[in-house]
């Protein structure tokens, strides 16, 4: 016995239900639960769609979806590091080294040669903040237009909202009473670590935004034939 | 994963051995597979199933193809070709512990 459409749609409720929001978690979840109704249709004819329902849920164990949903994220958010450390490599083997160093050795000689190096310090990290929270703003306000349009959310759009741990530079915060400290003096030892330092971030940040966000999303759009259209 | 603690580690390595064989499975497939395999003898639940598979995934040993089937989507699992090199090694190891373990328990079959 085949479950209907509508049978279908109870188990997309279900999951959703269990704490399942995203679409693509839910519909292997519903697939994998709907073979087993119907094996359970099958041997036991006169149980019902609920307690079959029911039987086969138990069999994810006490944390329910939970686990299945927190090692997604944790694969997703993986895969997305892998992919930026993959892509961040190439520019610090030629040619692409010959363009990381000259932006370092561009960066180190402003900062050397100014007067006061927040002239250069302050602008950087306005840059380096507002980049990525403008990315958040588009990326999130696309999410809300595809949720209003299609009443579904996917999990891996989330996972490039999180930038593979990238966006913790909103937390500079923390760090700004030793960035930010007039009275220290820096040689040219640490002009030159924060120059690599700054350059490799917003190299990192470059990657992730430009490089692998789109592709994630176009990996997805093979996977998944429905967001492909939105 | 039921039945015992000792198959957990060789999870990974069913599900690759699996899909070396079959072009493609999607996940309860794979534990109807395992249980016809074993005679019911080993179970592999939901809770272990999915996340081992998502993380193979993510390490890019597994690709993934979502098709209509029925009326429902179905996702299907299948090697890359780094998965099917990894198949290969992580099949050696699993002989070679199955070895040291049978000259431990059963030094005279060894």
């Amino acid at each position: 016995m085949r479950l209907s459409q509508l049978q279908i749609q109870q188990l997309y409720t279900f999951t959703q239900k269990h704490y399942v929001e995203w679409y693509d978690v839910q519909t292997e979840l519903v697939d994998h639960l709907a073979n087993g109704i119907e094996e359970h249709l099958k041997h036991n004819p006169n149980a019902t769609f609920d307690s079959a329902l029911n039987s086969e849920f138990k069999k994810f164990g006490i944390m329910g979806f939970s686990d299945v949903i927190e090692e997604k994220t944790k694969a997703l958010n993986k895969r997305y590091r892998k992919l930026v450390w993959k892509y961040f490599k190439d520019f610090f083997r030629l040619p692409k080294i010959i363009l990381t160093l000259f932006l370092i050795w561009v960066y180190y000689v402003a900062l050397h040669n100014v007067e006061n190096r927040f002239v250069i310090i302050i602008p950087t990290f306005i840059i380096l903040f507002t980049i990525p929270l403008y990315y958040f703003r588009v990326r999130i306000k696309s999410m809300k237009r595809i949720k209003k349009q299609t009443g579904k959310k996917w999990l891996f759009d989330n996972a490039t909202l999180q930038l593979g741990g990238l966006n913790s530079i909103l937390n500079i915060g923390l760090y700004c009473s030793i960035i930010f400290d007039s009275k220290l003096q820096w040689n040219t030892l640490q002009e030159l670590i924060c120059s690599v330092l700054i350059i490799s971030f917003a190299l990192a940040l470059y990657v992730s935004i430009y490089i692998v966000s789109p592709k994630l999303r176009i990996e997805a759009a093979k996977q998944h034939p429905e967001y492909k259209f939105i | 994963m039921s039945n015992s603690k000792l198959y957990k580690g060789s999870l990974n390595t069913i599900i690759l051995k699996l899909l070396n064989e079959h072009d493609k499975m999607y996940g309860y497939e794979i534990t109807q597979k395992v249980k016809a395999l074993t005679k019911g003898e080993l179970n592999i639940t939901e809770g272990a199933l999915y996340p081992a598979l998502h993380k193979l995934e993510a390490e890019g040993l597994l690709d993934v193809e979502v098709a209509k089937v029925d009326n429902r989507l179905r996702k299907y699992y299948k090697l890359t070709e780094t998965g099917t090199k990894e198949t290969v090694s992580k099949l050696q190891e699993l002989a070679e512990y199955i070895k040291t373990m049978q000259a431990l328990v059963n030094p005279k079959l060894a």
